[in-house]
């Protein structure tokens, strides 16, 4: 994601940009939260609650279009159902490197 | 400007909501959760509200219901938004919602949203509640089908149990309570919700409540698994005269929530004290029945030796009419021990069916004759149902209450009975649960002096009395007691201080219509003239020496034996000649009913006369079910002695 997708993806939504900068920032925050969740179910071997807290994320980024966080977030819950942590793990891991990228695009936009 | 609140526990739903309707120029509220919402409609009234379904502490259809039943709410306009609505595209028309949007890509909803805003604005009531806006953006979602299937299950659960279940948020508010809970609340479902547990209670409990919830351990941050079970704390609270028993246990998450299980423990509490009475009642009766048949004993002694010499002494003897003066106080001792014997229900004897009412008008009259100083007066419903009962027993109860009541007015007042027809559900009492099916109730209340509560509770046990000494044997209520009981009823007292007592009777009704069945023994006929031999059996030698010197002078052959082991040696030996065994009930080492089993086994034709100081019910009725022929009862007279003789001779 860089500034001409922020700008586009507004656009997009029918959003100002500034608006929509503020609803991904929120989203960073929010999903941050989520994710450290994901790591404890992760960890308790809690497949009910990796389903809880994958939706929520998938949620949000549906919201916002932001379409490769909720493939991910998807993924997650379908390997939350086979009860693959693994896959789960992977999936969150590629999240939080989307989640990355988004937060470079988005400060190199405030500059 | 209108005013809107929007409910979603998604931050980013609430940011993009606020910034898109703040754009269109309204104001905007915003709440996390039901819970939070219903704090703001405190302070404010929205005419639009935007709701989500999924949410903690009170979700979105829980505070639709809630607000459709609040009257000063009824013109906010309420609209779902939520991703539930594209996964179960059920109609919401019954939460009382205006319109439904699915959760979806922002632009679409941001259509949807304004769309319904602007028919709202335009009054265009072509709005369909059941139409789900947004479902052709949104791709079907599996898992979160999943998991609201995982929801209802556990709803469909809470809904079914006995038990009431209330989550109770960490501020000690209520978020959910299922159906059970909020039935023994009391409380309509949209007030209990949000409001605080521990103000459901009396204000008496509010404290152990509280305490309940302060003591209870904070859940740890970091979850075990699989989850220890938390220490839950009790206690027994009250709501609506109804006693519940409280478990608080804290929820195993971050939000230091917990839940409360409340059982309706009323049913049980009262079958304690129950169960308590009846076996404080019972080993009081036992010892009453105890001490009335070693008094019996002892009459018996006193009766026997008095007929004897009345046998002697001529009635110009001047010891004559004294001889009679002891038999009549001999039989005013006897009625006194019935008395005992009724409480401790060992007194049924003659079974018939009758009706109640010419019985209360007869024993009223005569009662009325004696204390003209009393107004009676009748209520005797037509159509009485039948009971089965002793008639002599019941008369005496009539008689125990007519005394008691005209005791309680001195100076005279109102003496009131009534009669009716009545079924189990309508008998109302604190102390027992009646039996399913119909009962005749007798109800006898009188102007007087009344009882305090303490006296109330007294007032059944033998030998309790409220008059001075010498004035009451304080066994009239007691064989009143024993008497109902005995005959399968309940009896209760309703009394106030100066204000009068009412006693309220209840007796197993029968369909049946009496014959004028009397199921008692028949009547003796008259005796052989010829002398017959009489085994006498009695573990008491001045019973054993009375017994053969009555016996004798009626003209019998004695042979006496002071044990059961005797008897059966004796009657094996002579079983030829003896005419009739007449058999003691309670002997030591072998009973009176072993010794039966024993005089049977060697002669199944044997007649056997059984006596005792106790009266027929027990182990009395046992043996003549097995084939005794009669029973006598002590202290007996001469006359009556040779009566029950001749009848099984």
């Amino acid at each position: 994601m860089n500034h001409m997708n922020i700008s586009n993806l507004a656009q997009s939504l029918g959003i100002e940009t500034q608006d929509y900068k503020s609803l991904v920032e929120l989203f960073l925050q929010t999903t941050s939260d989520d994710l450290q969740k994901l790591d404890s179910a992760i960890a308790e071997r809690d497949p009910s609650l990796v389903s809880q807290t994958a939706h929520h994320i998938k949620g949000a980024a549906v919201n916002l279009e932001l379409q490769e966080i909720a493939a991910d977030a998807r993924k997650a819950e379908q390997c939350a159902k086979q009860s693959d942590f693994n896959g789960v793990s992977q999936a969150g891991s590629n999240i939080r490197a989307e989640l990355e990228a988004i937060s470079r695009a988005l400060s190199k936009d405030s500059e | 400007m209108k005013k809107i609140l929007v409910v979603d526990n998604h931050p980013i739903m609430l940011q993009f909501m606020v910034q898109l309707l703040e754009k269109h120029g309204y104001e905007v509220l915003t709440a996390e959760n039901g819970l939070a919402a219903l704090d703001v409609l405190q302070q404010h009234v929205p005419e639009i509200v935007f709701v989500d379904l999924v949410m903690p502490n009170i979700d979105g259809a829980e505070f639709c219901r809630i607000v459709r039943k609040i009257p000063k709410f009824d013109k906010i306009i309420l609209i779902i938004l939520s991703a539930i609505a594209a996964e179960q595209p059920t109609n919401f028309e019954h939460l009382g919602v205006t319109a439904t949007i699915a959760k979806g890509p922002l632009k679409k909803m941001s259509t949807h949203v304004m769309g319904i805003l602007d028919q709202i604005e335009r009054n265009d009531t072509s709005v369909d509640p059941g139409a789900i806006r947004g479902l052709e953006d949104v791709y079907a979602r599996h898992i979160t089908s999943e998991l609201l299937s995982v929801r209802q299950h556990f709803q469909i659960v809470l809904n079914s149990m006995n038990e009431g279940i209330v989550e109770i948020a960490a501020d000690g508010r209520i978020v959910y309570a299922n159906p059970v809970a909020v039935r023994l609340s009391g409380l309509p479902q949209e007030k209990l919700l949000a409001f605080r547990f521990a103000e459901v209670f009396e204000e008496v409990d509010r404290e152990k409540i509280n305490g309940l919830l302060d003591s209870l351990e904070p859940s740890s941050e970091k979850q075990t698994h699989p989850p220890v079970a938390a220490k839950s704390e009790k206690g027994i609270v009250k709501i609506n005269e109804r006693q519940l028993e409280i478990s608080i246990c804290p929820l195993q998450d971050d939000r230091n929530k917990s839940i409360a299980i409340i059982v309706d423990v009323t049913e049980k509490k009262r079958f304690e004290l129950q169960l308590l009475e009846a076996q404080r009642l019972e080993s009081i009766g036992t010892l009453a029945a105890g001490v009335a048949h070693d008094f019996n004993n002892l009459l018996m002694g006193i009766q026997g030796n008095t007929s004897i010499m009345l046998m002697d002494v001529k009635e110009t003897h001047p010891y004559h009419e004294r001889l009679l003066m002891i038999q009549n106080q001999i039989e005013r001792a006897k009625q006194l021990t019935d008395q005992l014997l009724g409480y401790a229900r060992k007194g049924k004897y003659t079974v018939q069916l009758f009706n109640l009412n010419p019985l209360i008008e007869e024993t009223a009259e005569t009662f009325g004759r004696t204390r003209k100083e009393i107004s009676i007066h009748l209520d005797l419903t037509q159509g009485l149902l039948e009971i089965e009962a002793d008639l002599g027993r019941i008369e005496q109860v009539l008689m125990n209450l007519f005394v008691n009541a005209a005791d309680a007015m001195p100076r005279g007042g109102d003496l009131r009975i009534k009669t009716g027809n009545i079924t189990h559900e309508k008998i109302v009492s604190t102390r027992y649960i009646a039996k399913s099916g119909q009962y005749v109730s007798l109800e006898v209340g009188d102007t007087g002096i009344g009882m305090d509560r303490e006296t109330q509770q007294r007032i059944f046990e033998p030998f309790f009395s409220t008059k001075e000494m010498g004035r009451g044997t304080g066994l009239g209520l007691a064989s009143v007691y024993g008497t109902v009981k005995s005959h399968g009823g309940y009896i209760e007292v309703e009394s106030e201080k100066q204000r009068g007592t009412t006693f309220r009777i209840y007796l197993p009704a029968t369909r049946e219509t009496s014959k004028k069945t009397v199921r008692s023994k028949q009547k003796s006929k008259r005796a052989k003239t010829d002398p017959a031999v009489i085994l006498l059996v009695d573990d008491e030698d001045d019973i054993l020496t009375v017994g053969r010197d009555l016996l004798s002078a009626l003209g019998y052959k004695v042979l006496e034996a002071c044990s059961g082991e005797e008897a059966l040696n004796i009657y094996a030996e002579n079983q030829d000649t003896i005419s009739l065994v007449i058999l003691d009930i309670i002997m030591p080492r072998m009973s009176g009913n072993e010794t039966f089993d024993g005089l049977k086994s060697i002669n199944p034709s044997v007649k056997v006369l059984l006596c005792s100081g106790y009266s027929i019910e027990g182990e009395v009725s046992r043996i003549l079910k097995k084939g005794a022929n009669e029973f006598i009862q002590k202290p007996f007279t001469l006359e009556g002695l040779d009566k029950k003789i001749q009848t099984v001779l």
